[in-house]
C-alpha cells in the first residue's frame, strides 16, 4: 500500500514538475566548475578545478559543480537532473548544483558513481556531513564548497581506497570557516552569463529568419529548375513511345525531306525521340 | 513488335506528371516557408521560449518576494501568471494574455517589496530585483513579437493568393496563428 502511494506521489511530482519545466535556462558546460553566478573566489574556483582533475585521474569519477542564481521555477533536484542530461554527463559523473539566489542545492549522479559512492551519502554531504546547507543560507559560498569537498574527499578516499589530498584553498576550511565572504560583493558588477547567452541565442533566432527572408526569392523552392527539366525529358520519352511517333520513325527513308540539315544538337535530340519524324508526318511529308 | 502507347494515354500521363510537378512545387514551397516562420515561434529561442523565459523570471521574483512577503495575494497572482507562461502545453493566445499582465504583476510585487522593512535591509535581494527587472526588459525589448507577426502576416497573405496559394490550402497547408 505504502509503495503504491509513493509511486503515485512520484508520478504526480514528475507531472507537476513537467508542467513547470518548460523553458528553464541552463548554463553551458564550462569544465569541472561552471560558476555562472560568479559567487566563488578565484582561489577556490582554481582549487575546485584542480581537485576535479585529480579525482578523475585517480578514480574515473567526474566531479562537476554548477552554480546559478535561479532555477526558473523548477525545484533543485529536477533542475540538477535536467542539467545532468543537458550536459550529457557520463555514468561516472557527480554534479553538485547550487542556486545562489534561492539558497537551494541538489546533487545528480551517474549510475556507476552512485553505485560506488551512494546517493544517500552524497545527499548527506550537503546536510549532515558538512555545514554546506548552513553556509549556503549564510551566503558563505567559498566556505560552503570548501566544507563540502572536505567531506566528499573523505567519502571518496574510503570508497575508492585512495589517499587523495585537497588543494590548499579547499583544505583551509577544515575545522574552521576561514575568511568570511562578503555575500553582496559576489553580485556587485557581475553580469549574469547565463541570461546574456540566452539573449544572444534569442537574437540569433531572429537573425536566422531575417537571413532566410532576405534570400528567399533567390532560393530554389518547389520543384526547381532541375526538377522541371527531368519532368520535360520524361514527357518527351513518353511521347516517343506513342503510336504516331513510332510509326513516323519506322516509315521508309527514301522520299521525304528532313527538317534542317540534321547537324545541330537540337536536331539530334529531336531525332532521338522521333519528334522531327512526327512533325514531318503531321505536315504530310511522309 | 514493341508495344506503343496511344497518343491520348501519352497526353494523359504527361498531364499527370505536370500536375504532380505543380502540386509538389506548391506544397513544398509553402511548407518550407511555413517551417521557417514557425521556427520564429516554436523554434529554439523563438517567441514561445521568450515568453517562457519571462515567465521564469516571474517565478524567480516570486522566490525573492516570498522571503519578505508571506502568503501575499500579489505574489500568488504573479506565480500563477508565470506558471502559464512556462507551461509548454498552453496555447499562444493564453500566453499572450498572461504576458500582457506580467509587467503589471511584477510592478505590484515590486511596490510591496519596496515597502517591506526586511527587503529594505537586504541588499542581495534588492540586487536580484534589479537583475530580474533588467532581464524582463531585455526579453520584452527584442523584436521577436513584431518580427513573428510580420512574417506570419506575409505568409498568410501569400497563402490567400489565388492559384498556387489556393492549391496549397487545398492540400493541407494551413495559415499561421498570429500573436495578437
Amino acid at each position: 500500500m505504502k509503495r503504491w502511494i509513493c509511486g503515485v506521489l512520484c508520478v504526480l511530482m514528475v507531472l507537476m514538475s513537467a508542467v513547470a519545466a518548460a523553458g528553464a535556462r541552463m548554463p553551458a558546460l564550462r569544465g569541472a566548475l561552471t560558476d555562472d553566478a560568479d559567487v566563488l573566489s578565484t582561489d577556490v574556483s582554481a582549487a575546485l578545478t584542480e581537485y576535479a582533475e585529480d579525482v578523475e585521474d585517480e578514480t574515473d569519477v567526474e566531479v562537476h559543480v554548477a552554480i546559478v542564481h535561479f532555477l526558473d521555477g523548477l525545484d533543485a533536484q529536477t533542475y540538477a537532473n535536467e542539467l545532468f542530461a543537458h550536459w550529457k554527463l557520463s555514468d561516472n559523473a557527480v554534479l553538485l548544483l547550487c542556486a545562489a539566489g534561492e539558497d537551494s542545492f541538489a546533487t545528480a549522479v551517474g549510475s556507476k558513481a552512485e553505485s560506488k559512492l551512494g546517493k544517500q551519502n552524497l545527499d548527506n554531504l550537503m546536510y549532515t556531513s558538512s555545514d554546506f546547507a548552513t553556509l549556503i543560507a549564510a551566503q558563505q559560498y567559498d566556505a560552503a564548497f570548501g566544507k563540502y569537498f572536505i567531506a566528499f574527499n573523505d567519502l571518496l578516499n574510503k570508497r575508492y581506497d585512495e589517499k587523495l589530498k585537497l588543494p590548499k584553498a579547499l583544505a583551509a576550511y577544515d575545522g574552521n570557516t576561514a575568511v568570511q565572504q562578503n555575500p553582496v560583493s559576489s553580485l556587485m558588477g557581475a553580469g549574469y552569463h547565463l541570461w546574456s547567452e540566452v539573449m544572444d541565442n534569442v537574437n540569433d533566432n531572429s537573425a536566422h529568419y531575417n537571413d532566410y527572408h532576405a534570400n528567399r526569392d533567390q532560393q530554389d523552392n518547389g520543384l526547381g529548375v532541375g526538377g522541371w527539366i527531368v519532368l520535360i525529358i520524361l514527357v518527351m520519352i513518353i511521347f516517343s513511345q506513342s503510336t504516331p511517333v513510332r510509326k513516323a520513325r519506322n516509315q521508309g527513308k527514301g522520299n521525304y525531306r528532313r527538317i534542317g540539315c540534321g547537324c545541330s544538337p537540337l536536331g539530334w535530340i529531336l531525332s532521338l525521340f522521333g519528334i522531327n519524324a512526327l512533325i514531318d508526318a503531321l505536315r504530310g511529308k511522309r | 513488335m514493341k508495344k506503343s502507347l496511344p497518343i491520348g494515354v501519352c497526353i494523359l500521363i504527361s498531364l499527370v506528371l505536370v500536375l504532380f510537378g505543380v502540386l509538389y512545387g506548391a506544397v513544398s514551397g509553402y511548407t518550407d516557408e511555413k517551417k521557417q516562420v514557425d521556427a520564429l515561434l516554436n523554434g529554439d529561442n523563438g517567441l514561445m521560449d521568450v515568453l517562457g523565459y519571462r515567465g521564469a523570471d516571474g517565478h524567480n521574483l516570486c522566490v525573492v518576494a516570498r522571503r519578505h512577503l508571506a502568503n501575499d495575494p500579489d505574489v500568488e497572482k504573479l506565480s500563477q501568471c508565470a506558471a502559464i507562461l512556462t507551461d509548454e502545453n498552453q496555447p499562444l493566445a493564453a500566453k499572450k494574455a498572461e504576458n500582457d499582465n506580467l509587467d503589471a504583476n511584477v510592478a505590484a510585487v515590486k511596490a510591496k517589496l519596496l515597502e517591506t522593512p526586511s527587503f529594505q535591509e537586504n541588499q542581495r535581494d534588492q540586487q536580484y530585483l534589479s537583475m530580474l527587472e533588467g532581464d524582463l526588459r531585455n526579453l520584452s525589448g527584442t523584436d521577436k513579437i513584431s518580427l513573428y507577426n510580420q512574417a506570419a502576416t506575409e505568409f498568410n497573405q501569400r497563402l490567400e493568393a489565388p492559384g498556387i496559394g489556393y492549391l496549397a490550402r487545398m492540400l493541407g497547408v494551413s495559415p499561421l496563428e498570429m500573436y495578437e
